[in-house]
């Protein structure tokens, strides 16, 4: 697939190399985490699209991510999604939500933090981490919202979400330091070899 | 010597500091200079009791070992696939290690995920990995002291900040002080490399008069005429006027000693580094060393391989004679300590390039030297001389064959040449990209080292040729030099030879 990007005065791009070029299927996977990268953002702050969009404005990405409607159509190229998300999503809007995400876990890191404090604290004490208000919050609204989007959702076993949730929750900590784009950028392609439902259960 | 403390990273969870002495050679270079950075780190997050707090210290190579594992480690962590952070968080201690050492995982769907959770290892006997519950098992290998024991296990929250501090620590290394680097590690850290290189430029200045075939004394004649010359790409005058100085004896030893991992220590040319280093004329110096190097600018008129050389305004000729006859005559005997110190003084001069943006160099040799008094005798600026020789040194003219400087060869000029063809610094870049270019005899690159996360997220974007593909002509004497390539945000490229294996 052609790369679109575009020249872009950003200084996070040089966090994230093009050295590796997703390919079409591999753009795919890509897709898959960052929406699903999102979903635990907004599962964990309540982050909506008018953040995302805020988020967007404030690292001058407007022109990739707009309005509603295109916030909307990228996330819809999940293929993760219900209507399976045909869209493509190309390299510069793959990097542009990466930059959103990494802003917005950097805006909410206390509260990532305090989330796997209390994930650390109950596993180790062998505690399910329902009995911490933040993560049994966290864990529901992410249950809800996945199984509410995402094709064969409701069909998804709770205790895999669950899981699947707490590992977005590690992995937003890491998001949330000052190289988290990179980090981010990293995982996905090094994830993007793996087959897509690898990333979902 | 007092120890002092050049950083302190000090997330919740952990305490990273950064300490070195300081040289003695920081009276000559007008800088702090440093050597024997160690590092303490310390887990002493407020949920520990004092007690429990473990602390650990060690070298510059062992800390850049830390960060390496770190890392690669927390970007396995985050490649994981759900199933197999599954097994991260529900094994106990003994199961995740087992899994570590190669398991593959069936995920709940029935696939194997193809990567399994290994941990990561390194030489030294430090190793990271999963001991299950998000914890993470951290073998500190030789870094172990009795009080610390052979491990500590880290909680997900100290190794993010661990990872954190790592990471600050590598992305400061740029702007730290110049460290003085053991000789044996001199091609080992590219950190210290291009940190050392804010250390050489005094030392520098005065070296690279050393390195100039010997001419006559009386070249203050020759000096004198080139006052009315404007042509600063060199001519061969202006070479010879700079091996006049008397001085230069004195720099070659200092900077020997400053320069990184420089085997030899030149003998019989004790020189009085100091006396180069200090400014010998009020006049002049003062102004170099209050004004900061401007920024690199390509100067068409020459190689411009140093953009401090490069920038040299013509009214700087007129000066720049009087203090080159000032420098003492570089017999070619002294050669034998050339190679070295040339080299050196080529990835000085890279370094002070690149170092331009993050550090101004009060003693900088650049152009940032006023032009001194016309006609002035002897008394030196002896970085105006360097920054004139290293300038034609650096541009491989003619005079360089006539010199004989066996630290620059003609691929040189191809490799800036072929870059400044294509050099495109893209608007987001902010730094100076630097390579370590390795070359066959043949001509092609063996292989190519970026120096620092912005030269390796740009390289794609460098147009650099692929390892084995033709790049420049064969090398005379079968040699494989190592090039030091500055590929500059404006748009300069500049290319030293570091190494001439």
């Amino acid at each position: 697939m052609p790369s679109t990007v575009k020249p872009s005065t950003e200084p996070a791009w040089n966090q994230m190399p093009l050295a590796i070029q997703p390919d079409p299927s591999q753009l795919d996977n890509i897709k898959a985490q960052l929406d699903l990268v999102l979903l635990a953002l907004e599962a964990l702050a309540g982050i909506g699209s008018d953040a995302i969009l805020q988020a967007a404005a404030d690292l001058q990405l407007t022109d990739v991510v707009a309005d509603r409607v295109s916030l909307w159509r990228l996330r819809q190229a999940s293929p993760l999604r219900k209507g399976q998300g045909r869209k493509r999503l190309d390299v510069e809007e793959a990097r542009s939500l990466v930059l959103i995400i990494c802003h917005l876990a950097k805006q909410h890191q206390e509260l990532i933090r305090r989330a796997v404090a209390l994930l650390e604290q109950l596993t180790e004490q062998g505690e399910p981490p329902h009995q911490a208000a933040l993560l049994g919050d966290y864990l529901d609204n992410f249950s809800n919202t996945y199984q509410e989007r995402m094709d064969h959702g409701d069909e998804t076993p709770i205790a895999q979400l669950t899981h699947l949730a707490l590992k977005l929750l590690i992995d937003l900590l890491f998001y949330s330091a000052p190289n988290g784009s990179r980090r981010l950028w990293l995982a996905l392609l090094d994830r993007a070899a793996l087959p897509a439902s690898a990333h979902s259960y | 010597m007092s120890i002092s403390i050049l950083r302190r990273y000090t997330p919740s969870t952990c305490t990273l500091e950064i300490m070195a002495k300081e040289s003695p050679l920081s009276r000559w270079t007008g800088q702090p200079t440093l050597k024997q950075v160690r590092f303490q780190l310390s887990f002493d997050g407020p949920h520990l009791p004092t007690d429990r707090h473990v602390a650990v210290q060690g070298d510059r190579d062992q800390l850049d070992r830390l960060c390496d594992i770190v890392e690669e480690y927390v970007q396995d962590l985050l490649r994981q696939s759900p199933a197999q952070f599954d097994t991260l968080l529900s094994l106990t201690s003994t199961e995740s290690r087992a899994l570590s050492l190669g398991d593959t995982h069936r995920s709940q769907n029935g696939q194997i995920d193809d990567r399994p959770l290994h941990g990561v290892s390194h030489a030294g006997g430090m190793s990271l990995q999963p001991a299950g519950a998000l914890k993470h098992a951290l073998s500190l290998g030789e870094l172990a002291t009795s009080e610390s024991g052979p491990s500590v296990t880290l909680s997900t929250l100290e190794l993010f900040d661990l990872a954190n501090a790592l990471d600050e620590y590598q992305a400061d290394t740029l702007s730290l002080p110049a460290f003085e680097q053991a000789r044996q590690h001199y091609f080992s850290n590219n950190w210290l490399r291009v940190a050392a290189v804010l250390l050489l430029t005094v030392g520098v200045t005065a070296t690279v008069t050393q390195f100039l075939p010997n001419s006559s004394t009386t070249n203050l004649q020759t000096a004198d005429s080139l006052d009315n010359s404007d042509d600063q790409s060199g001519s061969d005058d202006i070479a010879r006027s700079a091996n006049d100085d008397p001085t230069s004896d004195e720099t070659l030893s200092e900077s020997a000693e400053v320069n990184l991992g420089l085997e030899q220590t030149p003998s019989g040319e004790a020189a009085p580094f100091s006396d180069l280093a200090q400014p010998p004329r009020p006049g002049s110096s003062p102004n170099s060393a209050s004004e900061n190097r401007p920024p690199q600018q390509r100067q068409p008129s020459n190689g411009g391989s140093s953009p401090s050389r490069s920038q040299q305004p013509p009214n700087l000729v007129p000066s720049i004679p009087p203090q080159l006859s000032a420098i003492p005559p570089v017999e070619r005997s002294d050669r034998p300590n050339s190679p070295s110190a040339s080299g050196d003084i080529a990835s000085n001069d890279t370094a002070s390039s690149s170092a331009a943006e993050s550090a101004p160099l009060p003693s900088s040799a650049t152009m940032s030297r006023q032009p001194s008094a016309p006609g002035e005798p002897r008394s030196s600026d002896p970085q105006q001389s360097e920054s004139r020789i290293s300038r034609s040194a650096a541009d491989g003219l003619p005079n360089q064959a006539v010199l004989g400087d066996p630290n620059t060869i003609p691929q040189l000029e191809e490799i800036r040449d072929y870059f400044r063809d294509r050099w495109q610094p893209p608007e987001s870049l902010t730094r100076n990209l630097e390579y370590r270019l390795m070359l066959n005899a043949d001509g092609s690159i063996e292989r190519i080292v970026p120096l620092g996360p912005t030269a390796e997220d740009y390289i794609d974007r460098t147009e650099m040729p692929l390892r084995d593909e033709p790049f420049v002509s064969r090398i005379q004497g079968g040699h494989m030099p190592q090039i030091r390539l500055i590929l500059g945000a404006d748009g300069d490229v500049q290319a030293f030879l570091e190494y001439l294996n």
